[in-house]
């Protein structure tokens, strides 16, 4: 069927419209879990999350391993009903948001420094930014579970791409 | 080409690259809000992704998508008691491009959501009227008339009636 040439005009328009739509670097990560490290603090977070890595590469498990700046999705490993990530303000460069894809948590950028509640058994997604708002929340190790009872932890850590964010089983 | 030809869906990751950035600029004209053509999109691609087995078997998973990820935008919507905004909100300055149309553009804005899901599916994404109906939901009998009608309605708002 020929198009009349109105047709061609709103197609052209459609095409320029779009265009001029920016769409954010979401990019999607595939994520695999591994055995819990036992928390002790951050520092020892740090440190048992790269030993973890070590292993399970050696071993050949997949690890939950996330690099880059934008969006990230895993699924949570937890059977639990509710778990909670804290979200601390760093030093400086980026901040952070955790959702489900069940209910975001809040608008982006809102929730550095506050509790998100996340639902056990829905993916996660961590999103991390650049941001004029100026929280290092990466470099600062400062994304961390707040709930004893989550069965899941995260740490993030200096990673091949600038930090690493690592969920672990307990 | 279509959008949807020429694309191995292999795999969500790949599936996920090479339509989220059209999905997302359809979403975005449809529901004519930017932020919330984005979270759709990103909601539709979650689900898809939990269901990424089933999903990547049927015949159009982009239209599985953006149904998805309209229906989720509208239960959004209903739940903060807002309507579908009629108004576009672009990131650049449209000037450079011949082809935007602004008293097109805003005619298309006026357009019922009804009329304009399908014209924008039709001359944006290039779906065939089988998918379109089929991401809609609706018969292709309909598709094929709200996509007479909307076009018409855009030609008398531009004072091009035939």
């Amino acid at each position: 069927m020929n198009e009349t040439d109105f047709e061609t005009r709103l197609r052209g328009h459609l095409a320029a419209k779009a265009s001029l739509i920016e769409v954010p670097d979401h990019k999607f990560v595939q994520t695999k879990v591994v055995p819990f490290q036992p928390r002790r603090n951050r520092f020892n977070n740090l440190v048992m999350a790269a030993a973890g890595v070590a292993v399970v590469a050696m071993l050949g498990f997949g690890v939950l391993q996330v690099t880059g700046v934008g969006s990230e999705l895993g699924i949570i490993p937890t059977k639990h009903d509710r778990c909670q990530i804290t979200i601390i303000p760093g030093q400086e460069g980026y901040w952070l948001t955790a959702s489900t894809a069940e209910a975001r948590v809040g608008p982006y950028g809102a929730n550095v420094g506050q509790t998100v509640t996340v639902e056990g058994g829905l993916p996660l997604m961590i999103e991390v930014f650049d941001s004029p708002q100026a929280t290092d929340a990466i470099a600062a190790n400062t994304i961390d579970t707040a709930d004893k009872d989550c069965d899941f932890g995260v740490t993030v850590s200096d990673g091949p791409a600038g930090f690493q964010i690592d969920v672990a089983q307990r | 080409m279509t959008v949807e030809q020429g694309i191995s869906l292999s795999s969500f990751e790949e599936f996920y690259n090479a339509k989220r950035p059209h999905l997302v600029r359809t979403l975005v004209i449809v529901l004519g809000n930017r932020e919330l053509g984005i979270e759709a999109a990103d909601e539709a691609m979650t689900r898809a992704y939990q269901r990424w087995a089933d999903v990547q078997t049927y015949d159009n998973p982009g239209g599985w998508v953006y149904r998805v990820a309209m229906n989720w935008a509208r239960t959004k919507l209903r739940r903060s008691k807002r309507e579908l905004p009629s108004v576009y909100v672009t990131d650049k300055p449209h000037i450079e491009d011949p082809q935007f149309e602004p008293k097109l553009d805003a005619a298309l804005a006026e357009l019922p959501e009804k009329y304009r899901a399908p014209v924008v599916l039709r001359y944006y994404m290039d779906w065939s009227m089988e998918e379109i109906s089929d991401s809609l939901g609706i018969p292709k009998g309909t598709v094929k008339s709200r996509i007479h009608r909307g076009v018409a309605a855009l030609q008398k708002s531009l004072g091009e009636a035939t």
